[in-house]
């Protein structure tokens, strides 16, 4: 029987997974990917812990008695939006930089911008 | 709530005018800062005649908002740094760049208003992603790989407050504060864990060290106006969203350990950094330690002087980075330090440093001595002299380096600084409504017998480590993107049991 | 050096797992709340603003401030592409030219579904209230109709056939009505004033969401097109 806490435990897992892969890759691309797979794990929390049993979409119609709770898929929708916008920042971001520095290796990046911003200091 | 309305209303409107009309730009930023403080004033009479109030955005069901003394505290700053920031700014940016800088104002105002847990999420990441645009708008890549983590970190921290907000909704089924504050709510193990998520979320949008290890690059790396805004008003935006936490639950002890940790480690880096700019970044998140410390302790005195000093400290440290700003040696290294640097830019260094070693009459000297009277255990009072004594050390450091150079004359960016400076020496005088006793009462006490010698020994340990400090220098590893995330999920762990088994 | 790198994944795995372990602990010990806010709005909502659809009730009336700051979320977005779309214009050209391998199927389906999944667009924009649907899905419809035309006939092509300037302070117009509008019906003075218009308010922010999150998604989409391949 799934639950909702059973769904939401899965959610939480693919966050983790979703983190790990953010630590531990070193391809930039790699990184957003993963954050994108970490944010939406989190919608995906949020609804699974308002999970109700056997009931209808909240859309009030004749004849319907249990509707599920609208509250968590309001404010999801919200939460997907900023999702896109991150998305879609952090995607421009990563262009700019790869057309600079010609890397998509995070540690190398990290490098260069040290030099950049230190111009020979030693921060 | 009209207050509401006309000052967030102005900023969205006008910040939008300018991007349909493109042009006019300054002038209309200004009549926006007008209409700013006509909402703050509006606030603050009916705060003055009714005291806090709620009101719900939206009718019952809506979104709940509430206006306090640390709401009003933070309006202030943010009005006080706009003006500011705009004098400094004068004409010379692009259209975009005011657009965004009012949009980002009024989320900040919009930010100390809300009381709704999720609106808290949604204005945090408003207020991030304005702030990760007005980073990379530099167009130099070091300032774009800056934003860049921030980007990342900002986003997964969020994620990690949702969860909390998650967990939270389906054990109390509410999301406003004032709601969740009142109920019988059991304080559970379910209930601190999800607190635990909140807190450890906002704590890295809130300038704590273990946490917001993005920090220093994205403040050192930007444009001089963005930092003096982020590291005066953005991060206070993750510190007021922790206080609004904190109101659900007895969270007391566990701001003081952050507020330990931070402000320790955060001056012991500033003592290794080698760029102004770095060191303001790391005094930023040492800073923080007071405020936080002081809504730890829960007395009256600790919270106003934690709330006084997010006001002040958002000013001293506006005005430090215009300084730095104005005097365009920012981000070379202090060793190496030539040519002339304009007296305005001297003038600021001076007063922001006095203010920020904490003597008097300059305003944080009010702040800090409230925060130690509020606080009664004897380890916290002893920390917080030690971060003061780091605080001094590190100033007279970033002084004694940058006022051997020679000095000229002109008086450009003077406006903005002579401004802040003013407000940094003045707030003194605004303390007497809101304290019993007059300020005054402060000076005579054994605060200011603190200060002086805090101050004196950090000179002499200055001068005593010199040349050391001149050979060591910083260890990066915690600040890359890998290890920050290792290190907050980390610290995720620490609060989470902290909260768990500690009484 | 390798060495350090074993220590930190079996750091990073020790991290996650604990992580892992708090949050089931959290979620299996605790019960969900029978009488919270999502029934207060279920039994309201319809009432009060004649909408079937509780969960656009919430968003486009309840709250609506948080749409309103989440409507600039997504403009910040859009705005921050057209800034760096701007930056990096002078550089390589891109792999969008007329000659790279596009099927002749995607061409043909895309100038016949454009027409289609516009109005498809705009229907789920306008029938919000009734099920479900609403301003960002229905404008990122219509935005992936213009992604199908870019790929059919070239970013280039279709970017050549509108004026840009004109379309964004378009779009920020929209935002500017989007926002009056919101904030008049958010205030004391707006409710009463909208008192029995409570939907055609709410149909009407949809509307507004809708177009501007149509140019919106096309401005984003277009400049990833346009840049796609690149290096």
């Amino acid at each position: 029987m799934v639950t909702g806490s059973f769904a939401a435990s899965i959610a939480v897992l693919v966050f983790a997974i979703g983190t790990g892969g953010l630590i531990l890759k070193n391809n930039l691309i790699m990184k957003l990917l993963s954050l994108n797979i970490v944010n939406t794990s989190s919608i995906l929390f949020f609804i699974a812990v308002s999970y109700r049993q056997g009931v209808q979409a909240p859309i009030i119609g004749p004849g319907k008695e249990l509707y599920a709770d609208p509250l968590p898929q309001a404010l999801v929708l919200t939460a997907i939006v900023i999702n896109f916008g991150v998305l879609a920042l952090s995607l421009i971001f990563a262009i700019s930089i790869v057309r600079r520095y010609h890397t998509l290796d995070v540690k190398k990046i990290q490098r260069e911008a040290r030099r950049e911003f230190g111009s020979g200091v030693e921060d | 709530m009209i207050g509401f309305s006309l000052a967030i209303g102005g900023y969205l409107t006008f910040g939008t005018l300018i991007l349909i009309l493109r042009r006019g730009e300054y002038y209309l930023s200004l009549v926006a800062w007008a209409f700013g403080g006509a909402g703050l004033t509006s606030l603050i009479l009916r705060f003055i005649q009714q005291g806090a109030f709620v009101w719900h955005v939206g009718g019952r069901g809506g979104i709940e908002m509430r206006c306090d003394l640390p709401a009003l505290l933070f309006g202030g700053l943010v009005l006080s740094l706009n003006l500011a920031t705009l004098l400094y700014m004068g004409k010379k940016e692009e259209g975009t760049f005011y657009a965004l800088y009012n949009y980002l104002l009024a989320t900040a105002f919009s930010l100390e208003l809300s009381h709704d847990l999720f609106n808290i999420y949604v204005s945090i990441e408003l207020l991030s992603l304005i702030s990760i645009l007005l980073i990379g708008y530099g167009k130099k890549t070091y300032q774009i790989w800056a934003g860049l983590k921030y980007l990342i970190l900002s986003s997964l921290s969020m994620s990690l407050y949702l969860l909390g907000v998650a967990l939270v909704y389906r054990i109390s089924g509410t999301l406003s504060i004032g709601a969740l504050k009142s109920e019988e709510l059991v304080i559970g193990k379910g209930l601190k864990i999800g607190l635990a998520l909140m807190v450890v979320g906002l704590a890295v949008k809130g300038g704590i060290f273990f946490f917001s290890m993005w920090l220093p690059e994205a403040h050192a790396s930007s444009e001089t106006v963005v930092s003096a805004l982020l590291s005066g008003m953005a991060i206070k935006g993750g510190i007021f969203g922790i206080l609004r936490v904190a109101e659900i639950a007895d969270l007391g002890a566990l701001l003081i350990v952050l507020g330990g940790a931070t402000g320790i480690f955060g001056a012991l880096y500033a003592l290794m950094a080698k760029t102004p700019k770095k060191i303001l970044s790391f005094h930023t998140m040492s800073q923080m330690s007071y405020i936080l410390i002081g809504f730890g302790s829960s007395s009256a005195l600790g919270i106003l002087g934690a709330s006084l000093h997010l006001v002040f400290h958002g000013l001293f440290k506006g005005l430090l980075f215009l300084s730095a700003g104005a005097s365009g040696a920012g981000r070379r290294s202090l060793y190496s330090l030539e040519g002339d640097i304009p007296g305005s830019a001297k003038l600021g260094l001076v007063v922001g440093s006095l203010s920020i070693v904490a003597l008097p009459p300059f305003d944080a000297f009010f702040s800090k001595s409230l925060c130690m009277e509020g606080i009664s255990s004897l380890g916290s009072k002893a920390t917080l002299l030690a971060i003061g004594l780091g605080t001094v050390t590190s100033f007279v450091k970033l002084n004694w380096y940058m006022l051997r150079t020679g000095t000229s004359y002109s008086f450009f960016k003077g406006k903005s600084i002579v401004l802040l400076s003013l407000l940094v020496l003045g707030s003194a005088a605004f303390l007497p409504p809101l304290l019993e006793t007059a300020p005054l009462h402060l000076l005579g006490s054994e605060h200011l017998a603190e200060s002086l010698i805090t101050f004196f020994l950090g000179t002499a340990l200055f001068f005593f480590l010199k040349e050391k400090l001149k050979k060591t220098s910083l260890w990066q590893f915690p600040f890359s993107l890998g290890n920050s995330v290792c290190f907050f999920f980390g610290g995720l762990l620490f609060v989470a049991l902290f909260l768990l088994y500690m009484p | 050096m390798k060495r350090m790198t074993d220590y930190k994944v079996y750091l990073v795995i020790f991290l996650l797992a604990a992580f892992s372990g708090l949050m089931v602990f959290a979620l299996f010990s605790t019960q969900r709340e029978e009488e919270d806010l999502g029934q207060f709005y279920l039994d309201q909502a319809f009432a009060k603003t004649g909408a079937n659809n509780v969960v656009s009730a919430i968003y486009l009336h309840y709250r609506a401030y948080d749409t309103l700051l989440e409507v600039l979320v997504f403009s910040a977005a859009v705005l921050g592409v057209s800034l760096f779309a701007r930056w990096e214009k002078d550089d390589s050209g891109g792999v969008d030219r007329r000659s790279s391998v596009e099927s002749s199927v995607i061409e043909g389906s895309g100038a016949l579904l454009f027409s289609p999944v516009v109005l498809l667009g705009v229907y789920i924009t306008f029938s919000a209230h009734l099920g479900p649907g609403g301003g960002f899905a229905g404008g990122v419809i219509g935005g992936t109709a213009v992604l199908l035309v870019s790929l059919a006939i070239g970013a280039r092509e279709v970017g050549s056939r509108f004026n840009e300037e004109r379309l964004k302070r378009f779009e920020y117009l929209i935002i500017f009505l989007l926002l009056s509008f919101v904030f008049f019906s958010l205030s004391d003075w707006g409710i009463a004033l909208l008192e029995g218009m409570e939907l055609s308010s709410l149909i009407a922010i949809n509307a507004a969401i809708g177009l501007k999150v149509f140019i919106g998604t096309w401005a984003v989409l277009h400049f990833f097109i346009e840049h796609r391949g690149e290096v």
